[in-house]
């Protein structure tokens, strides 16, 4: 695929073989793309064993995305249709991890959660730190309603077998925030901030789990890391709103202590007020000329009037 | 002795916002946002109309959004406070699972229950609106409408703080909220066309990497004001 080869280019040629391609390799998520072109696709009957296969998988997940579970079911049979097959060493049978995965994946998009659970406990049998069966075994508790504490204690477990998996700290963060546990999201967030020191956005929503939980050392760790993300990316709007809002959450919270422990806080609070300046300054120059100006100044109006 | 459940009024407006947003964004995503309105009371009756509706967030909100949003929101409604008395009376919500329709969610109640609580006396008729996936799938249907109903039922379920859990569990019976009659054909049309709808994480998410970001009007949303008229 050349550079010249970008997926509105490939669309208009009607190129469905390198659509799919494309979007595998850009790890896109587009299942209406990938049924059309596919289902286009699977009509020629002029692909290789490999592409077939690789073609008929992507399908079939994009199938379940969208809910067109009859095209599922139809691709995962012809995937061990020894029949189809042009090269007879390329056979997939259905003791195939692979195709197993898939099928659990199905039977998942169909509601049918019981038999899911079953094909993934038998790949976990078959290999016990198959991450994949257990991550879907999370997955099925978290689809359904009513059972987020079991859905909890069973990403609780992978992630204590499997630490480094940053896309789980993530979920496991979200999953904290739904349940108002911002304190545990806070920790989720931390994780994910060892692996990703420099993201930004990152440093964002740890910023906002900390304001989110309140109490003065919340507060002041909430501060630090939205000025971290401020600093790591200028244009992180969200960053700036939230380092505002933190600066005045910090002194909000230290308004409320006692007049000992307040007095330990006045660098602290010099260092907010500052803050909450430079906050209000960018954004009155990102809305400079913007429908919003007006709305904006008499926001930040606010803010200084009360500092 | 309890005040008496107030009527609701939901606006074609406010309906139609609401659904886009959720439709747009709510595949396993919880969304929330504001509602605008009007109070007012004739014969011993409260009425409560939804006017408008003003998108925040398609996640968990926090702190931070939820209090720049509302800033926001405050600071534009009195920049149009002349033309008339429109005031914050109301979070919207949708939960994350499409199959979750029972009770609002709750990051939504603790925010209900906030901003509910402020002023000396509070405000005992905080709505707390709940769009669930039936009545998103009944308002966008194609079925033709019933001609002896004369105003439709809204998408939403209507919720009031409870006098005594102070909890948002107190649910307004569905026969005293009503919506415009041309809702259903404002909701539809507005889904065909696919029209944009922008909330507050996607205006601030935006900046700096989209050539869009100007046109993103979270708190008015033109693009559904206009099919509107």
């Amino acid at each position: 695929m050349g550079p010249e080869e970008d997926l509105p280019t490939l669309i208009c040629r009607k190129d469905h073989l390198n659509i799919l391609r494309y979007v595998r390799a850009h790890q896109l998520r587009d299942p209406n793309l990938v049924v059309t072109s596919g289902k286009i696709l699977l009509e020629s009957k002029s692909l290789g064993d490999a592409e077939r296969l690789a073609s008929l998988e992507q399908i079939c997940i994009a199938a379940c995305d969208i809910g067109d579970l009859d095209l599922a079911e139809s691709c995962l049979d012809s995937i061990v249709n020894p029949s189809e097959s042009n090269n007879k060493s390329l056979v997939v049978t259905k003791e195939s991890a692979r195709y197993r995965k898939l099928l659990g994946l199905c039977l998942e998009a169909a509601g049918n959660y019981e038999s899911a659970a079953k094909v993934y406990d038998i790949l976990l049998q078959d290999n016990p730190s198959n991450a994949y069966a257990a991550k879907r075994k999370y997955c099925i508790l978290a689809a359904q309603p009513g059972k987020e504490t079991d859905a909890m204690k069973a990403l609780d477990e992978y992630l204590s077998k499997h630490p480094g998996d940053l896309a789980a700290w993530n979920q496991m963060a979200e999953v904290c925030m739904s349940v108002s546990d911002f304190k545990g999201a806070a920790y989720c967030y931390e994780e994910l901030v060892l692996g990703c020191p420099l993201d930004s956005n990152i440093h964002t929503k740890l910023g906002e789990a900390y304001c989110t939980a309140g109490g003065v050392e919340n507060a002041k760790l909430a501060r630090k890391h939205l000025a971290q993300a401020v600093q790591l990316d200028q244009n992180n709007l969200r960053a700036w709103y939230g380092l505002v809002a933190a600066a005045e959450g910090y002194l909000e919270e230290v308004e409320k202590l006692s007049k000992n422990k307040r007095e330990a806080e006045d660098e602290g609070v010099e260092v907010a007020k500052e803050l909450i300046k430079f906050g209000g300054e960018k954004l009155a120059g990102v809305y400079q000329g913007s429908k919003l100006a007006a709305v904006v100044r008499s926001l930040l109006t606010e803010t200084s009037h009360s500092l | 002795m309890s005040a008496p459940a107030p009527k609701i009024f939901v606006s074609a407006l406010a309906d139609t916002k609401m659904i886009l947003h959720a439709t747009k964004n709510g595949f396993s995503n919880p969304i929330h946002g504001i509602i605008i309105g009007k109070k007012s009371s004739s014969g011993g009756d409260n009425l409560l109309e939804i006017v408008d509706a003003i998108p925040v967030c398609h996640e968990v909100p926090t702190k931070p959004i939820v209090d720049m949003a509302l800033r926001l929101c405050d600071a534009h409604l009195q920049t149009q406070r002349s033309d008339n008395d429109l005031t914050i009376i109301g979070w919207y919500t949708s939960n994350a699972s499409t199959s979750d329709d029972e009770l609002p969610n709750p990051s939504a109640c603790r925010i209900a229950s906030s901003m509910s609580d402020n002023g000396e006396e509070g405000d005992p008729n905080f709505i707390l609106v709940l769009v669930t996936t039936t009545g998103i799938v009944a308002a966008a249907s194609k079925d033709s409408e019933d001609s002896t109903t004369t105003s439709s039922a809204a998408a939403c379920r209507v919720f009031l703080k409870d006098t005594k859990t102070k909890t948002f569990s107190q649910e307004v019976d569905s026969s005293l909220i009503s919506s415009e009659n041309v809702s259903k054909e404002l909701i539809t049309n507005a889904l065909s066309k696919g029209l944009p709808i922008y909330d507050y994480v996607d205006h601030i998410s935006s900046y700096g990497c989209d050539d869009d970001w100007k046109d993103m009007d979270w708190i008015t949303n033109d693009a559904i004001n206009c099919i509107a008229k």
